[in-house]
C-alpha cells in the first residue's frame, strides 16, 4: 500500500471547516454573508485571507457577481464549495464523529 | 463623488499584484462600497458613515495582512538577496560608525582611568549614545549600498521599511532609557564620584513628567517646564530618525534610473547624513536662540524628519510615475 505524501493530505483548520459547512448549507454566499452567518466566529478583516487560502487548496471556487452591483461599485465575489471541498468536509466530519471521546458514564 | 475605498484601492494597486487585488483587497472594498450604498440609499446617512468606518477598518486589516504575506511569505530569492544585502551592509555600517564614535572618546578617557574592569565599563556605557547616531546613519549607508543593484520590488520596500520601523522602536528604547543611564554611568566613572544629572541623563519618563521642582533635586543647573518639553520632543523625534532615513533611502533607490557605482552611492549617503545632522543643528540653534524665523519648537524638532520624509514621498511618486507596474505573480 502506498502512503500518500504528507503534504498531499488536505488539512482542514476549524475556520475553514466552518466556511465549508456554511457554503454547503447555503450554496453560494458573499464574504459578508459568511461573516454574518458565522455569528462572530469569522471576522470581516480576515475572512478573505481564509477564503483565498481555501481557494488555493481547491476547497471552494469563486466568481464575480454578474453585471454591475446595485451599488455601482466593485462587483462582489461569490463563493461556493467544490466537490473536493464537500468530500474533505465529509471526511472531516466523519473523523470528528468517530474520534470525539464519548462522555463518561 | 468618489466612492468609499476608491483611493485606498488606487494605493493598493500600486503595491500589490493582480492576484492579491482580486482575491483579498477588491472583495473587502466591494463590501465597503456595497454596505455604504445600501445604508445611504435608504437615507440612513449616519449608519452609512458608521458602516464606512467599520469597512475601512476591515480594509486596512486586509491590506496589512496582505503586506505582511507579501513581504514575508511570497518573497523570491532575488528579494531575499536584496534584503540580506541591505541588512548586512547596515550592520557593518552601524558597527563601524559606533566604533568610530566611541574610539576617539575612549582614547582620551582611557588615560584618566585605571583597571581593565573600569575601562570595559566605560566602553559599554558609551555604546548607547554612539548607537543613537550610528543607527540612522548606518541604515542610510546600508539601504543605499545594499539595494543599489536593482530597483526594489514592493516586497523589498515593505520589508526594509519594516526593518526601519523596528530600528526606530529600538532607538526609542535606547534614547528613552538606556542612553540616560549609560551616560550617567560614564560621567561618574570618569569623575570617580556621584554626580547630579544633566538633561541627557534624564529618562523619557522623567522628561515627560514636566515636573521641574522634583527634577531639580537630582539635576545640576536650571530646569524649566518648557526646556523639559523641548528635550522630550527632541528625543522622540530623534528616535523616529531611523525610520525617516530608511524611507528616504528607499525612495532614493526606487527613483534612480540607472545603477550607480558604490563610491557615488557612498558619497550620496554621506551627503544625506551630513544634510540630516546639519538640519538638526540648525533647527536646535534656531530654537535656543529664539530665532524670529523659527516655528513652534515642537515643529522645529521634527523638521529634519519631515524634510527627509517629504523627499522620500516625492521620490516614491517619481518612481511610481516612471516604473512599469510589477508583473502579477
Amino acid at each position: 500500500m502506498t502512503v500518500p505524501a504528507r503534504s498531499s493530505v488536505p488539512t482542514l483548520p476549524p475556520k475553514e471547516a466552518l466556511i465549508l459547512e456554511l457554503l454547503v448549507e447555503g450554496s453560494e454566499l458573499y464574504g459578508l454573508q459568511l461573516v454574518a452567518a458565522s455569528k462572530g466566529r469569522l471576522k470581516r478583516g480576515t475572512v478573505y485571507v481564509t477564503l483565498g487560502r481555501m481557494e488555493e487548496k481547491g476547497f471552494i471556487a469563486s466568481r464575480l457577481e454578474k453585471g454591475p452591483s446595485d451599488a455601482g461599485g466593485l462587483p462582489r465575489r461569490i463563493y461556493e464549495a467544490t466537490a473536493f471541498g464537500r468530500r474533505v468536509l465529509s471526511a472531516y466530519e466523519h473523523v470528528v464523529r468517530h474520534l470525539t471521546p464519548e462522555p463518561a458514564q | 463623488m468618489t466612492r468609499p475605498g476608491a483611493r485606498l484601492r488606487s494605493l493598493a494597486t500600486r503595491l500589490f499584484d493582480s492576484s492579491t487585488m482580486e482575491r483579498l483587497i477588491d472583495p473587502a472594498i466591494a463590501d465597503l462600497q456595497h454596505e455604504h450604498h445600501e445604508a445611504t440609499h435608504d437615507g440612513r446617512v449616519w449608519r452609512g458613515r458608521a458602516m464606512s468606518l467599520v469597512g475601512y477598518g476591515a480594509c486596512w486589516k486586509v491590506l496589512t495582512i496582505a503586506a505582511v504575506r507579501h513581504a514575508v511569505f511570497e518573497r523570491t530569492a532575488d528579494d531575499d538577496r536584496s534584503v540580506s544585502r541591505a541588512i548586512a551592509f547596515s550592520l557593518v555600517a552601524v558597527g563601524a560608525l559606533t566604533a568610530a564614535l566611541i574610539l576617539p572618546e575612549l582614547e582620551w578617557t582611557a588615560l584618566r582611568v585605571s583597571g581593565a574592569g573600569k575601562a570595559s565599563r566605560l566602553v559599554l556605557s558609551s555604546v548607547p549614545s554612539a548607537l543613537v547616531i550610528a543607527l540612522p546613519l548606518g541604515l542610510v549607508f546600508g539601504v543605499l549600498l545594499g539595494l543599489r543593484h536593482r530597483r526594489p520590488t514592493a516586497r523589498v520596500k515593505w520589508t526594509v521599511a519594516g526593518l526601519g520601523m523596528l530600528c526606530s522602536v529600538g532607538a526609542f528604547i535606547i534614547i528613552g532609557w538606556l542612553m540616560p543611564a549609560a551616560n550617567q554611568e560614564f560621567r561618574q566613572l570618569i569623575a570617580g564620584r556621584q554626580l547630579l544629572r544633566g538633561f541627557n541623563e534624564l529618562t523619557l519618563g522623567e522628561l515627560a513628567s514636566g515636573d521641574p521642582v522634583r527634577l531639580m533635586q537630582v539635576m545640576s543647573g536650571g530646569v524649566t517646564e518648557a526646556r523639559l518639553a523641548l528635550e522630550f520632543q527632541f528625543r522622540v523625534a530623534l528616535a523616529f530618525a531611523p525610520l525617516a532615513l530608511t524611507l528616504f533611502s528607499l525612495g532614493v533607490i526606487a527613483a534612480q534610473r540607472r545603477v550607480r557605482g558604490p563610491i557615488t552611492i557612498a558619497v550620496a549617503a554621506l551627503a544625506a547624513c551630513f544634510g540630516y545632522y546639519t538640519l538638526l543643528y540648525i533647527t536646535r540653534q534656531a530654537i535656543y536662540r529664539d530665532s524670529p524665523l523659527a516655528l513652534a519648537p515642537a515643529w522645529m524638532q521634527w523638521m529634519p524628519n519631515l524634510t527627509f520624509l517629504l523627499i522620500a514621498w516625492l521620490s516614491f511618486r517619481r518612481s511610481l510615475a516612471t516604473a512599469p507596474k510589477e508583473s502579477p505573480q
